[in-house]
């Protein structure tokens, strides 16, 4: 049996954590969550999941900062992070990416199959 | 000598000859004038009555012819003799000395007539004892019987006065008795001596009176054409007989005087000559003055001409300003007739400030005597209105004092409003200028700041003076020349309006900079007008709208992103099953999620695209490759309606620079379009090179095509056309518009061809040159 893979969903808003971790836990994926990125940061160091979906609009801290710390340690920096946002447009999410050094990024709203792929993708299963 | 001495003869003969031949004309006039009278009386029938009959009735008819004879003559008597030789009428009849009654048969005159021929006389009056000449007819009956003898006496005085002109002149009888003389002391004398038997039968004859001198001038007979000794000095003597028989005019003319007659003559010849001259002088001066008369008269008539006709008018006024005289043109010009024009200046004048000038320079003028330069004043028209003159006035002065002033006006009241309306335009147009929102300055060809307004002034924080003369991109970019971001710059090569917008540091401050070349006819830029204006405040709105839009949006996605998801976990049944009736519903419930989602997509692109705000990233690339792509892309819709997607590439376009994504977009909305407008037939996507430097795509369908009147509103937002929604699901009616910005963006141009019915024809060029967007900005 294939060890489960662990994503942790970082958003503000509670009805996009619910839906997401669904689709996730559905998927075969365990599902931890944060409201903002002093909690992802909190929750990683408590225990390290496989890809972060970060949305980047969030209160205390937000998922640049959050970003940047994760990617500027060298214990944390190896988490994939995807960029999960509903703020920018393609072209400029690209290079925000590229700027922060996430892996990836995913729009919303998304297209389930598309969400699913990078997952896939990105955490090796 | 001797030749001097005849040569002197000759001229003083000549001219005594011609002196005694004018006093011979003279005296034979006289004596004909009274013998001719004598006869015309003789032959009267008013005269022989009065000897025939002797009654008072006759003479007094005698008396009446004899008057009206002798009133023809002066100191004349005329009278009546009978053949007794006694007076019987006379004209002298009244006077004391009358003739009447006289007897006068011894007269040789008397003897002659009643012998029947005429008698001419010279002697002494026996009743006046006064020399006269006495001429006498007989007087006939009709049966020729004479009856007496009719005479006149004329006073000898008279004759005497011609002789007096002269210094030497007689009449002399042929003894040499002298009757007439210039020399009224030789009267009686004889010129040469007399026989004795001579003088005594003279005597007795009482023709010469009882005075009788006889002491002879001279020692000899005078004859004609000698020369002769008198009073010590040589005289050449002339004698010429008169129509008197036995009288003769003695002549002496000075020899001694001969140098100075000539003297005298030559005296006179050059006399007539400077006579002549001056007359010439004064005529010619005269002529001259005529000339410069004319010449004046002309002036004075252009003057009047001018005066009449000009808006000026000349007028003098006294030291107390009263007028004295206003040429005639004051009545074109004020309304007033010279004779209303007469009372002190001051009358006339307006209240306008103006004239307290003008009244100070007047009085000042006349106090110094020094004339002012020119100056207006205001002056009621007689109809009201109101003239400004402008006046040029100068004192003149009689026997040395002021006397007053004359003075020139003219009308300049048109001139002032025209200059006023200069001034009040200059003024207005200084004023917009300087109160216009945006910072002008106007530049030479060669970037020097020919003037400035002042809302660039406070743009830049400095002075006008402190702007003008300098070079734009010392101001503005504190560099040595001109920079290359520089519209200025460019509009010189493009003579073009061209505009950029920037943010300049040195002023904080977000400028848009238009700038339009002004161009002479030849093509060649005069001047540059440069336009700044602060969009600061514009941009901060902007990034507002941005911030608005954005966070909008975001907002909007959050919960359509939870909507969807939540409909798609549903609809997939990975809740649980969900029956057909009711996958359908939520199979519509997505669709128009999605839907929302890409309008606030395309709202967003649109938004950004608009503004300018999205980066093009422009390299060189295949064109025909990003038709492959989207040919890729497209298929699986394509197909999905049963429709078929040609791809005509042409194999030797140049190559491109291009945003690919930004092509890309716009290829897969022609498509996207042209699915679905076709139900059925195929969609062409085709490139070509067009006009050897442009690339041009086009996307042709056999669908529905688009109305005439459509065309123009399909690349407008938020357009519908055609038939309504049924055509417009999946649209968000901004792909067009999104895909004009794109490819304007490229340099590029976008239109449609269309047959309804038919079918439509997307094209889109873009230049093979690199055109890239200026790159200003944050």
């Amino acid at each position: 049996m294939e060890v489960k893979k662990t994503i942790l969903v970082a958003d503000d808003e509670p009805s996009i954590i619910k839906v997401v971790s669904y689709r996730l836990k559905k998927a075969g994926y365990d599902v931890m969550s944060a409201s903002n990125g002093q909690e992802v940061m909190d929750s990683i160091s408590a225990k390290r999941p496989d890809l972060i979906l970060l949305d980047l609009s969030m209160p205390i801290m937000d998922g640049y900062e959050a970003c940047r710390r994760i990617k500027s340690d060298k214990s944390l920096m190896s988490i994939p992070v995807v960029f999960f946002t509903a703020s920018t447009t393609a072209v400029d999410i690209e290079d925000v990416a590229r700027k922060f050094n996430a892996d990836g990024y995913m729009r919303k709203p998304f297209e389930p199959e598309e969400l699913l792929k990078k997952i896939k993708e990105l955490s090796g299963h | 000598m001797n030749y001097i001495s005849n040569y002197s003869q000759g001229q003083v003969s000549k001219k005594a000859d011609i002196e005694t031949r004018v006093l011979s004309d003279r005296l034979n006039q006289e004596i004909s004038k009274v013998n001719q009278f004598v006869s015309t009386m003789s032959g009267s029938p008013w005269i022989w009555p009065a000897l025939a009959y002797n009654n008072i009735e006759d003479i007094d008819k005698a008396n009446e012819v004899l008057d009206r004879y002798n009133g023809n003559l002066k100191m004349s008597v005329s009278y009546l003799i009978d053949k007794n030789g006694m007076t019987v009428a006379s004209s002298n009849r009244d006077a004391k000395d009358s003739f009447i009654g006289e007897l006068y048969y011894i007269r040789p005159y008397f003897q002659d007539a009643l012998s029947g021929k005429p008698g001419s006389y010279m002697g002494v009056g026996l009743t006046s004892k006064q020399r006269g000449y006495y001429s006498s007819m007989p007087v006939k009956n009709p049966q020729g019987e004479i009856l007496g003898v009719v005479a006149i006496k004329k006073n000898a005085k008279i004759l005497e006065e011609y002789f007096k002109v002269y210094s030497h002149a007689f009449l002399v009888n042929k003894s040499g008795v002298i009757f007439l003389s210039s020399d009224a002391s030789l009267v009686f004398n004889t010129l040469w001596p007399v026989d004795k038997n001579v003088l005594d039968e003279l005597i007795g004859s009482k023709q010469f009176s009882e005075i009788f001198p006889c002491k002879p001038v001279f020692s000899k007979e005078l004859l004609n054409d000698t020369i002769v000794s008198y009073n010590k000095n040589n005289f050449y003597a002339l004698r010429r007989s008169i129509s008197l028989p036995g009288w003769d005019i003695i002549f002496l003319s000075s020899m001694k005087p001969v140098l100075y007659y000539r003297f005298f003559g030559i005296l006179i010849i050059a006399l007539i000559c400077i006579i002549i001259i001056i007359f010439f002088f004064i005529f010619e001066k005269e002529k001259a003055l005529n000339d410069s008369n004319m010449q004046l008269l002309y002036m004075l008539k252009e003057q009047r001409f001018i005066f009449d006709h000009a808006k000026d008018f000349v007028y003098r006024h006294d030291t107390k300003g009263i007028f004295i005289y206003v040429s005639k043109a004051v009545e074109r010009i004020l309304g007033y007739t010279q004779e209303e024009f007469q009372n002190h200046y001051t009358t006339y004048l307006t209240e306008n400030p103006l004239n307290k000038k003008a009244a100070e320079y007047t009085e000042n003028a006349l106090r110094t005597g020094e004339s002012s330069s020119s100056y207006e004043l205001e002056i009621y028209h007689k109809n009201g209105s109101r003239i400004i003159l402008e006046v040029s006035e100068e004192v003149y002065f009689e026997k040395g004092q002021i006397a007053g002033i004359i003075g020139i006006a003219r009308d300049v009241t048109e001139k002032k409003k025209a200059q006023d309306m200069i001034a009040n335009s200059a003024r207005e147009w200084a004023l917009t200028f300087d109160s216009m929102a945006d910072g002008v300055s106007i530049h030479d060809p060669d970037f020097e700041i020919i003037n400035v307004n002042r809302t660039l002034c406070d743009l830049l924080g400095k002075k006008k003076e402190e702007l003008i003369g300098q070079k734009c991109y010392q101001i503005f970019h504190r560099e040595d020349q001109p920079v290359s971001a520089c519209p200025l710059e460019k509009s010189k090569y493009t003579k073009q309006r061209e505009y950029v917008e920037i943010f300049e540091k040195t002023l904080n401050k977000w400028l848009a900079i238009s700038v339009s070349p002004i161009l002479d006819k030849n093509g060649d830029i005069v001047n540059i007008i440069h336009l700044i204006r602060d969009i600061t405040e514009r941009k901060r709105l902007e990034k507002t709208k941005d911030e608005f839009v954005s966070t909008v949006s975001h907002e909007l996605r959050t919960p359509l992103t939870a909507i969807k998801e939540g409909i798609a976990i549903v609809l997939e049944g990975l809740a649980g099953p969900v029956n057909e009736e009711q996958k359908d519903f939520l199979d519509t419930a997505k669709k128009n999620v999605d839907r929302l989602s890409r309008l606030i997509n395309d709202v967003l692109d649109y938004q950004k695209l608009q503004a300018g705000r999205i980066e093009f990233e422009m390299k060189p690339g295949d064109i025909n490759a990003v038709m492959r792509d989207a040919k890729q892309i497209m298929e699986p819709l394509v197909k999905n309606k049963g429709l078929v997607l040609n791809l005509n590439l042409a194999g030797d376009l140049p190559v491109v620079s291009f945003d690919r994504d930004k092509i890309m977009q716009v290829v897969i909305n022609l498509v996207n379009n042209a699915i679905k407008f076709t139900q059925k037939g195929s969609i062409t996507v085709a490139t070509s090179k067009k006009y050897d430097n442009a690339i041009c795509v086009s996307v042709i369908d056999t669908g529905a095509g688009i109305k005439e009147e459509d065309l123009d509103k399909l690349f407008q937002s938020f357009s519908q056309v055609g038939d309504g929604k049924k055509n417009m699901a999946g649209g968000t009616g901004l792909g067009l518009a999104i895909s004009k910005v794109i490819i304007q963006n490229h340099g590029g141009k976008i239109w449609v061809e269309s047959e309804y019915g038919k079918g439509s024809a997307f094209y889109f060029v873009f230049p093979v040159v690199e055109r890239r967007r200026p790159n200003y900005g944050s």
